[in-house]
């Protein structure tokens, strides 16, 4: 087949056309049926698309579907391209995106949005694989944004909840913020390198950066965009609040697929970052920053799709870390583990909500070990697989970002390994807490609800066996020495080769650590969470408010905006504005907005003096400099 | 020069003439006819059809030397203006089944036409009245309320300010250099004469107030609002491309320099600000355009902060997609009805599960207005930026895309409505009840306004090929 | 540069002083000697009724518009009307279409009663 690639995106499209047209009109057996049947056909084709990458030694693929636009001499075409990066994450995609399709048939059956959701669904599914299969960065640009509209639309999915509304607007606009960090770098890319065709970025920058340009500013610049998509400081704000949206869209879009874009698009574009220390180790100081600090939120939360979403932006925060100290291959690993596992966990507490009704502060859980088996098995496995037991897949992909982040020539160093050891330790005690509190403690549930209790479907069961069955044994698929021809491991520091086996020793050390110190507590029937707050409430309150960003930015954000006239706090805090949450933004939009319709105020006279005033200042203005 | 390659450059032009005589006459002759709307229909389709032929085929002429001349870039550009006012006049026909709009509107092209080929000041002028004064009138013909009298008397003064701004300005310029012709602008901007100076700063603001940028901008959220939809589709699509073009012509190929470059940045740059913030308060939606159409105006004049040859093709792109969007939302627009009711954000609450059509319709409106890709709006956004950061303004591109993420809040609000909201409860009914389908023009309206759209937005390629440059 | 406006500038100091000039001129050598009778407002003889300052019909700046625009045409026909003879059939071609264009504009406004008084 020559136009593989296009049909492995366009099939997606085509469930959207169908199901978003048609899909209410035809029942819920046709939606299901092309709803999950057309990503499944993506996923075969991907999979054949693999062997034959196999078969030719690695050589890239590339289609050209059309020419999009020639602006001067430079011609921006839709071409596709599948390489071992790029057929790593397309299985992963199409593979986990296949599977949460069919949990979704059990998860949203009795939804009256059930044809609209297979839609967006699909929809989400094509942007994303125009954003992981694009040649060039603009088209990977046009996925970029368009996954941000697929998981606005998701987030907002029960929109009667304007609450649910609103954290889908915040995704948004969060990530727009970075967006213009991303477009910027887009157009230096473009001015340094000529071309927006990542292969050839990369080839152009093997040498170094072209004359006058910086290869660390583009890649801040890109970083920033990244910071939005992947929830890593100080753009984090929009993912704990986006778990309104339906489950399996966590588990998709929010786990294992969208918000790894950011780790996906620095590894693609590897040659520039190979250029630029200075970003890199950005890079490395972010990603360890947002794990150690989302770690340590997850500790203190009660809600089970919090924990896990504060677990995800912990684990892109190591993949970060990977990438900074230029383990690229590393991170696309750990990326790759980490869909398995924390799919399974956000399908799996999504069948202990499905199961108990609703409910899902882990405080009104409990004892559902045997009431829900499946679940919790499966949970169990990926629980231990996060938490970096051997020889799950976890413990492989983070073993190796711990020696890299220690060991790397390009960035390695001892701070980074021991924050990253840190947050390994407390991804181990937190997942036993959420274990303990939601599966194997004391029932806490209330009697009305223990009463209707039920294992899930098998549509839903089923899926997650497999996820967990992925989280066991995918670790063994050595995907770092697959990817090594095109994103090549970092030297070793000199000295340090002889550490590697203790090291493996001491993080199998960690995880069992973690585990075993909440163990110790909640074996005396104590929640962690609970003994944390009574010892050192101060700062139990700073961690469980998450550390009160939303709030900083509320009031860091709003006051200085009084000073508008002033030019340098114009700039100063626009960029502010912009890192700011929603409600700073709209709060102070508002204002302004009050004070700037007050000016509207009818009366011709105003208008004509704002006229003559207008002229006269840009008179004086330009006169000033003849 | 023989009298049919003058009839041939004129083409266009001679079309629309002959349609606005046609127009009169019928007025004159027949009492009461119904044929207003079927003549300009034919009139302007017939001009565009005639400019976009011309201009395919490049051919580039001087029916009168020095003061008008055409070329495919011309022929483009007219071809873009009488393209978009197509689905104006679909939309107009429910509105006004005959009368003065017709003659009117078909006046305003003729003017915007002489704007778009004027080669001196004496024909800029020319065409730039010719292009306004009828929408005055046009502005004043929703006459179901007293505030359309009022919206228009505002724009007839504040636009009578900026003529006379113009035409002072103008006398400076000449007064320099001794010419009337348009180059005398182009020339005087790299000029460090006081005369010169103040005479392009003078010219400068008269089509900023035209084009409704900030401080000059205070007529365009009450005459957007008082004027009916399809006049209010007329002024944000045509009228805002004519002023540009009218700017396009003066600068030609001149780079903006200093001083006049911190104009040119930071004008449109509040205007931006100003124009995003001040949407999110607005309740109806032809303010709510207005303000939009304040910060596009920014937007399209930072355009000319690039080099000569990209700032036609990125404005012209701009203007088409710009324009294509604003007519479609006013398309969609579900008729109510009153006029005021159909105008209320409100009422867009939960389209989607009353009509999904115009629904879509209103949104990718909205998304592609907003910038977002694919959508065209995007593409045309991306070629100012380009430009801007290409001609060595990075800290202004950056400004500019922090003032242009403002204007996301309410865009995405009225998305929001569209789709996240329960429609409106049941005292509202009432209202709602008024709400009918859009009639058959309106759709093929959004059909013609949103197939260019899709075009653009799949070939925009092969659309700035067109735009020359 | 600037010392070629120095013609406008004369130019509108002669006429603010033709306009200024006889008014000042009257007020400072005019002889006063004023009393009530002479003070009070002059009309033909009879005593005054009603305000001097009537507002005019609003139809009057209908007419007078329309009669500028109308009015201005003269000023193309005179330069035509001396050149006649050398622009030739062309020119004279030219200018009637001109007419003709404007004779179904005046033609429009009488039909639609603009000339009307009552």
């Amino acid at each position: 087949m020559s136009h593989l690639l296009v049909w492995i995106v366009l099939l997606p499209l085509a469930g959207f056309l169908f199901n978003g047209l048609a899909g209410d009109r035809l029942g819920a057996r046709a939606v299901s049926l092309v709803g999950c049947g057309l990503p499944i056909g993506s996923f075969t084709l991907t999979v054949a698309g693999a062997i034959a990458l196999a078969a030719a030694g690695g050589e890239p693929r590339v289609e050209t579907a059309f020419t999009w636009a020639t602006v001067g001499d430079h011609s921006f075409e839709v071409a596709f391209y599948l390489d071992r990066l790029s057929v790593v994450m397309a299985l992963v995609v199409t593979g986990v995106g296949s599977l949460i399709h069919v949990y979704s048939t059990g998860y949203m059956r009795d939804d009256p949005g059930y044809a609209r959701y297979f839609a967006y669904l699909n929809l989400f599914l094509f942007f994303m694989l125009v954003l992981v299969l694009g040649r060039s960065l603009l088209v990977l640009f046009v996925g970029w944004e368009g996954v941000g509209l697929a998981s606005y639309l998701l987030i907002g999915f029960w929109f009667q909840d304007p609450e649910k509304a609103r954290a889908g607007k915040k995704a948004f606009i969060t990530n727009r913020v970075g967006d213009a960090g991303f477009l910027l770098g887009m157009f230096v890319l473009f001015q340094a390198a000529g071309t927006l065709e990542m292969d050839r970025v990369n080839a152009v920058f093997s040498t170094g950066a072209p004359a006058g340009f910086s290869a660390s500013l583009i890649g801040v610049l890109l970083f920033v965009g990244a910071t939005g998509k992947s929830a890593q400081i100080p753009l984090h704000v929009w993912l704990p609040d986006a778990m309104a949206g339906p489950t399996p869209v966590s588990a998709l879009i929010h786990a294992a697929t969208m918000v790894t874009a950011g780790v996906y698009m620095v590894a693609r574009l590897s040659g520039i970052y190979g250029q630029a220390p200075e970003a890199s180790a950005v890079i490395a100081a972010v990603g360890v920053l947002t794990a150690l600090f989302a770690a340590t939120v997850a500790l203190t939360q009660n809600d089970i799709k919090k924990v896990l979403a504060y677990s995800t932006i912990s684990q892109l925060g190591l993949m970060f870390l990977a990438l900074g100290v230029g383990a690229y291959g590393v991170a696309v690993f750990h990326l790759y583990t980490h869909a398995f596992f924390k799919a399974c966990l956000f399908l799996g507490a999504g069948s202990v909500i499905h199961a108990l009704g609703g409910e899902q502060d882990i405080r009104r859980m409990g004892g559902l070990a045997r009431r829900v088996p499946t679940t919790f098995a499966t949970f169990a496995v990926a629980a231990a697989a996060i938490a970096g037991i051997p020889p799950l897949a976890g413990f492989f992909s983070k073993d190796e970002i711990l020696w890299f982040a220690l060991a790397s020539r390009s960035g390695g160093a001892l701070w980074l390994w021991a924050l990253a050891a840190l947050t390994a330790f407390l991804t181990a005690f937190y997942m036993a807490r959420l274990l303990w509190l939601t599966f194997l403690a004391p029932s806490r549930v209330d009697a009305e609800t223990a009463r209707h209790v039920h294992e899930s479907p098998r549509s839903m069961t089923g899926v997650l066996i497999a996820l967990a069955a992925l989280s066991a044994v995918g670790g063994f698929v050595g995907v770092p020495h697959l990817l090594e021809p095109l994103l090549p491991l970092p030297e070793v520091r000199p000295g340090l080769d002889a550490l590697e086996t203790p090291l493996v020793l001491l993080s199998v050390l960690l995880a069992v650590g973690g585990v075993g110190a909440a163990a110790y507590v909640l074996a005396a029937g104590e929640d962690p969470a609970e003994v944390f707050r009574r010892r050192f409430p101060g700062l139990h309150r700073l961690v469980a408010g998450k550390y009160f960003v939303d709030e900083a930015y509320e009031r860091w954000v709003t006051r200085p905006l009084y000073w508008v006239s002033d030019r340098v706090f114009l700039r100063f805090s626009d960029r502010r504005v912009l890192d700011g949450s929603l409600h700073a933004l709209a709060a102070l939009a508002e204002r302004s907005a009050a004070r700037l319709s007050r000016a509207q105020t009818g009366n011709l006279q105003l208008y004509a003096f704002l006229v003559l005033a207008g002229i006269a200042a840009g008179l004086l203005w330009s006169l000033r400099h003849v | 020069m023989s009298a049919e390659t003058v009839l041939t450059a004129l083409l266009p032009e001679v079309l629309l003439l002959a349609g606005l005589l046609l127009l009169i006459g019928l007025e004159i002759a027949v009492p009461r006819h119904r044929g207003a709307f079927a003549v300009s229909l034919l009139a302007v389709a017939a001009a565009a059809a005639a400019a976009a032929w011309l201009s395919a085929g490049g051919s580039s002429a001087a029916p009168f030397p020095g003061h008008y001349s055409v070329g495919p870039d011309t022929f483009a550009a007219k071809a873009v203006v009488l393209a978009l006012a197509v689905p104006v006049l679909l939309l107009a026909r429910g509105e006004f089944p005959g009368g003065p709009f017709y003659p009117l509107l078909v006046s305003s092209l003729l003017g915007v036409c002489l704007v778009v080929s004027a080669d001196s000041f004496l024909t800029l002028f020319l065409g730039v009245e010719l292009m306004s004064i009828p929408v005055y009138v046009l502005v004043v013909l929703a006459f179901q309320r007293e505030e359309s009298a009022e919206a228009a008397l505002k724009y007839l003064v504040l636009s009578g300010t900026a003529s006379a701004t113009f035409l002072l300005g103008v006398s400076l310029l000449y007064g320099g250099s001794g010419s009337l012709a348009l180059s005398a602008f182009s020339t005087a901007l790299g000029s460090r004469d006081v005369l010169a100076t103040a005479g392009v700063v003078l010219v400068l603001s008269a089509f900023f107030l035209k084009a409704a940028v900030v401080p000059f901008h205070t007529w365009a959220p009450d005459a957007y609002e008082a004027a009916s939809v399809p006049v209010t589709a007329y002024m944000a699509a045509v009228v805002k491309a004519g002023v540009l073009f009218a700017v396009l012509r003066l600068f030609a190929l001149a780079p903006a320099e200093r001083p006049l470059v911190d104009l040119l940045a930071l004008l449109p740059l509040a205007s931006m600000v100003w124009g995003n913030l001040a949407a999110m308060r607005q309740d109806g939606l032809r303010r709510l355009i207005a303000y939009s159409s304040i910060a596009h105006a920014g937007y399209l004049f930072y355009a000319f902060l690039g080099d000569g040859p990209g700032r036609f093709q990125a404005v012209t792109f701009y203007l088409l997609a710009y324009g294509l969007m604003n007519v479609l939302v006013l398309a969609a627009l579900p008729p109510a009805g009153d006029d005021v009711a159909r105008d209320r954000l409100e009422r867009l609450k939960g389209l989607f599960q009353r009509q999904p059509y115009a629904a879509w319709m209103i949104a990718v409106a909205m998304l592609s207005l907003a910038g977002i890709p694919p959508f065209p709006g995007f593409v045309a956004k991306f070629l100012v930026f380009k430009n801007v950061v290409a001609a060595g303004y990075p800290v202004y591109a950056v400004l500019g895309l922090v003032g242009s993420y403002l204007g996301l809040y309410f865009y995405l609000r009225v998305i929001q409505y569209l789709f996240m909201a329960p429609p409106p409860p049941a005292e509202e009914a009432s209202a709602a009840e008024g709400e009918g389908a859009p009639s058959r023009l309106a759709l093929a309206a959004t059909v013609l306004c949103l197939l260019p759209a899709i075009l653009i937005a799949l070939f925009p390629g092969w659309v700035i090929d067109r735009l020359g440059g | 540069m600037l010392d070629n406006y120095l013609p406008v500038l004369v130019f509108i100091l002669v006429g603010i002083l033709f306009g200024v000039g006889p008014l000042v001129a009257g007020f400072v050598i005019g002889p006063r000697r004023p009393y009530d009778e002479k003070l009070s407002p002059y009309e033909c003889g009879f005593e005054p009724f009603g305000d001097a300052r009537a507002p005019f019909d609003v139809r009057y700046y209908l007419v007078a518009i329309l009669f500028i625009l109308f009015d201005l045409e003269i000023a193309f026909l005179f330069p035509w009307a001396v050149v006649l003879d050398q622009i030739g059939l062309a020119g004279f071609l030219a200018m009637m279409v001109f007419l003709a264009i404007l004779v179904v504009g005046f033609v429009y406004e009488w039909k639609k009663g603009a000339l009307e008084w009552e």
